[in-house]
């Protein structure tokens, strides 16, 4: 098969390499960014939790975690018709990242449990989906501190 | 815009496909039903907006920011280590 790859400056990785078969196409945008259609993960670093939303047609990167690394017992019911729209035969090929609010201090750090961004891995379709419903919050907190702690207790970061 | 007056049990049809009912008003609350197939999504405005805009927010991290949060979970996660053992 034939495929190409791509070279592009970015402000927070600098140059990157990317793959045709690693472009996620969003066929409906994403809330905020709706013209953008095409992105890519990156992940910096194996020992940081965190992956990149990246855009491939202009320089805009959402953080996201992999949300079993910070909260065991989330399990967000996608609809049959997100199902559809995405293309999905088994459920077992997705792939579920929460976007990540960063601020100055890093316990303060929000992640989007509400809308989860989900990829079908087989076809590279991609969607921001909200989960109907539920009491998940657009803002949860990343971190639960422990009371009287300078330490954030995650229960299971990726080992 | 197209306004409509309505009283309770009183609906509104689109195209035929969906149906809106005003089901109970209470002071400044009305309850509102809607009948549609399920092709449509239908979401209280204000969420979609919150959505947006921590979206928007999580694509404003700064370099700097970023470095923190990094530095914060690699020491979370080797902190979670030493505490297994």
């Amino acid at each position: 098969m034939w495929g190409f790859s791509m070279n592009m400056n970015t402000n927070n990785f600098g140059e990157i390499n990317i793959d045709e078969n690693k472009i996620i196409v969003f066929s409906d945008g994403i809330l905020g960014f709706e013209s953008l259609k095409r992105f890519t993960i990156i992940k910096t670093d194996d020992s940081i939790p965190l992956y990149w939303l990246q855009a491939i047609d202009e320089d805009i990167s959402l953080p996201c975690i992999d949300p079993l690394n910070f909260f065991a017992e989330y399990t967000p019911v996608i609809s049959e018709e997100d199902m559809i729209h995405l293309g999905v035969s088994d459920e077992s090929d997705l792939v579920v990242l929460n976007t990540v609010v960063i601020r100055e201090q890093p316990f303060c750090a929000t992640t989007n449990l509400a809308a989860p961004i989900v990829i079908n891995t087989v076809n590279n379709q991609g969607a921001q989906i909200v989960i109907q419903n539920s009491d998940y919050n657009v803002r949860e907190p990343l971190v639960q501190m422990k009371e009287g702690s300078d330490n954030a207790d995650i229960d299971k970061v990726d080992r | 815009m197209l306004i409509l007056t309505r009283l309770i049990d009183e609906k509104i049809v689109i195209n035929d496909e969906i149906e809106i009912s005003i089901v109970e008003i209470d002071g400044d609350k009305v309850k509102i039903g809607i009948d549609a197939p399920k092709k449509y999504k239908i979401m209280r405005k204000e969420l979609l907006e919150e959505i947006k805009s921590a979206n928007i927010e999580a694509s404003m991290a700064s370099t700097e920011n970023i470095n923190k949060l990094n530095l914060f979970l690699k020491n979370a996660k080797e902190n979670k280590k030493s505490d297994d053992i």
